[in-house]
C-alpha cells in the first residue's frame, strides 16, 4: 500500500510557481529523500502534504485518505518535524504531550517516554529553555509516538551537530522497523539521505525531475570522471550534467555499463553520492 | 478541535486565574464608586473581559508561529475557526463563574455586596459584548498576532480621539456635530433596556455571523 500519493499538485504564490504538477508516491516500508536547490519546492511540497499549504489543484492522499476531503482523519496518520521548532515556548514538554494525547487517538505514552529518555529530555523542561538540538529531538519524539503511517520531516537536521543528527537518524531507522510506515525526508544534508533513503526525489523549479531508488543508483548510476582531452562528442544522452574544470570533467550517468563501453578506461566510474546526483542533474547542464 | 481548546486553555492558564482577580477588582472598583448594582455590572465586565483576554492571549501565544505546528495536527481548517469561537464562549463562562466565586466569597466574609449576583438581562449583555467584538478573530487569522496588537492599539486610539473631539466640540461651542452624536446616544438610552439590548444583540449576531464567515474564508485560503 502507498502511504503517500501526490497527484498533479500545483501551488502558485502570485506569479511564482512553487509546485508545478508534482506526482509522487511512496510505498510503506520505505524512506524517501526530497532534495534540490533552494526554491525547488521541497518545503512547499512538505507543507502541502501536512495540510499547511492551500493547494491550487491536485490531490494528496495519506495512507489512502484524501487530505482535502478528510483532513483530520488523514493527519491522524501523519507525524511531522518542521524546519523550525514551532512548539509553544511557554509550555513544558509534558504539557505539550497533554495536547498531543488529545489530538492523536493512537498516542503511545510509553513510546514517548522512551524517546524522551533516549534523547535525555525531561517532560518538565520548558520548550523555551531547550537548545535547537533538544527542540528537534523533542519534535522527533512527538512525531514518532503515535504510530504514524507517514512521517514528514522538513530539514530536521539542518544546523545540528553530527551527534544529534546521528541520534535522530537512528531513531527514524528504528521507527521504520515496524510494518506499514514510511518517511519523507526533505534536506540539504545529502549525507543523511545516503544513510537512510530508499528513494530520492530530485526537485527543481517546482517539479520532481528524477525519482531514483537506491537500487537504481547502485546498479545503473555512476559518477564519471575524465581528463580534459577526452572527446565527449555524441555522449549527450549518456553523460549528464558535465562540469568542466582545468584538470578534466565530472558528470553522472544512468547507464554506467554503456558509458564504460563507450569510453573504456579513460572514463573513471565511481559510485555516486546523492550530492553528486544533485549537483550534476539539477544544475542546468554543462559548464 | 478538542486539542486546540486544550492547547488554548493550557497556554491561557495564567489569564484564567487572572480572570477571577479581575472580578475582585471590578467588585472593589464599583463598590468604591458607589454604583448601586455593581454585582450585575461586574458579572458582565468579568465575563466579557476574561473571554477576550483568553482569545487575545491565545493569539499572542502564536508569537513563534505555533499555528503552523497545530495546523499540522489532526484538525480541519474549519474546525480551527470553530475552536476560536468556542474558546470565546469558554472564556466568558470562566469569567462568569469567577465573578460568582468572588461574589460568594465576599458575601461569606460579610462584605455588603448588593445582590443578586446576576440578572437574566446580564446574560444578554454578556452575549452582546462577545458578539460585537468578534471581528477580532478574522483580523487575527488573516493578519497574525502582530497585526492584531497594532489593530487593537489603533482601535483604542480612535476611541480616545473620538472622545476628545466630541468633548472639545462641546467645550468650544461647536454644538452641531457633538449634539447630533449625543442626541443619537440620548435617544438610544431613552429606549427600554430590554429593547436596547435586543437591538444590540441583533447587530451583534450579524457582526458575529460575518466574522465567522470571513474567518472560514480566510483560513480556507491561508498558507501556514
Amino acid at each position: 500500500m502507498n502511504v503517500l500519493e501526490v497527484e498533479g499538485l500545483r501551488k502558485n504564490y502570485g506569479r511564482v510557481v512553487a509546485l508545478d504538477g508534482v506526482d509522487l508516491a511512496l510505498e510503506e516500508g520505505y524512506v524517501m529523500g526530497l532534495v534540490g536547490p533552494n526554491g525547488a519546492g521541497k518545503t512547499t511540497l512538505a507543507g502541502a502534504v501536512l495540510g499547511l499549504v492551500a493547494q491550487d489543484s491536485g490531490g494528496v492522499r495519506i495512507a489512502g485518505l484524501d487530505l482535502k476531503s478528510r483532513p483530520a482523519a488523514a493527519k491522524e496518520k501523519l507525524g511531522f518535524v518542521l524546519d523550525e521548532c514551532r512548539l509553544v515556548a511557554s509550555l513544558t514538554i509534558g504539557e505539550t504531550e497533554t495536547i498531543l494525547r488529545s489530538a492523536y487517538p493512537r498516542w503511545d505514552r510509553r513510546a514517548f517516554a522512551r524517546l524522551l529518555d533516549r534523547f535525555k529530555l525531561s517532560p518538565k523542561a520548558k520548550v523555551k529553555t531547550l537548545s535547537k538540538g533538544m527542540k528537534t529531538r523533542a519534535s522527533v519524539a512527538m512525531a514518532l509516538s503515535h504510530r504514524a503511517e507517514l512521517v514528514v520531516m522538513d530539514e530536521p537536521t539542518s544546523g545540528l551537530d553530527p551527534i544529534v543528527r546521528r541520534d535522530l537518524l537512528d531513531a527514524v531507522g528504528e521507527y521504520m522497523e515496524a510494518e506499514g510506515r514510511g518517511v519523507v525526508f526533505s534536506t540539504h544534508v545529502t549525507s543523511d539521505l545516503d544513510r537512510i533513503a530508499d528513494y530520492v526525489a530530485l526537485m527543481e523549479g517546482g517539479k520532481v525531475r528524477y525519482r531514483l531508488s537506491r537500487t537504481d543508483i547502485e546498479t545503473s548510476w555512476a559518477l564519471c570522471k575524465g581528463g580534459p582531452d577526452l572527446d565527449l562528442s555524441g555522449a549527450d544522452g549518456l553523460l549528464m550534467g558535465v562540469r568542466r574544470g582545468p584538470y578534466g570533467f565530472t558528470a553522472v550517468t544512468g547507464r554506467k555499463t554503456d558509458a564504460a563501453a563507450r569510453f573504456g578506461p579513460a572514463l573513471v566510474l565511481e559510485r555516486p553520492g546523492i550530492e553528486d546526483l544533485v549537483v550534476h542533474l539539477l544544475d542546468g547542464g554543462s559548464r | 478541535m478538542k486539542f486546540l481548546l486544550i492547547k488554548d486553555l493550557v497556554t491561557q492558564k495564567p489569564n484564567l486565574a487572572l480572570g477571577t482577580l479581575y472580578s475582585l477588582f471590578f467588585y472593589l472598583l464599583f463598590m468604591l464608586t458607589g454604583e448601586t448594582s455593581y454585582s450585575s455590572v461586574t458579572v458582565v465586565f468579568s465575563s466579557v473581559a476574561v473571554a477576550w483576554m483568553v482569545v487575545l492571549g491565545s493569539a499572542m501565544s502564536d508569537r513563534g508561529e505555533t499555528q503552523k505546528f497545530f495546523m499540522a495536527l489532526p484538525v480541519s481548517r474549519g474546525r480551527m475557526v470553530d475552536g476560536k469561537f468556542v474558546l470565546l464562549g469558554i472564556g466568558a463562562l470562566i469569567g462568569f463563574l469567577g465573578s460568582g466565586l468572588v461574589y460568594g466569597a465576599l458575601r461569606l466574609f460579610g462584605v455588603p455586596v448588593p445582590g443578586p449576583w446576576f440578572q437574566p438581562l446580564d446574560l444578554l449583555k454578556i452575549l452582546n459584548g462577545l458578539l460585537i467584538l468578534s471581528p477580532i478573530i478574522p483580523l487575527y487569522l488573516r493578519f497574525g498576532q502582530a497585526a492584531l496588537r497594532v489593530g487593537l492599539v489603533v482601535l483604542m486610539a480612535v476611541f480616545v480621539v473620538l472622545q476628545v473631539v466630541l468633548l472639545a466640540a462641546s467645550a468650544f461651542g461647536i454644538e452641531g456635530a457633538a449634539s447630533a452624536v449625543f442626541g443619537v446616544l440620548d435617544r438610544f438610552k431613552a429606549l427600554p433596556v430590554t429593547v436596547r439590548n435586543l437591538g444590540l444583540l441583533a447587530v451583534g449576531l450579524v457582526v458575529a455571523a460575518a466574522s465567522y464567515a470571513v474567518s472560514r474564508l480566510v483560513v480556507r485560503r491561508k498558507d501556514f
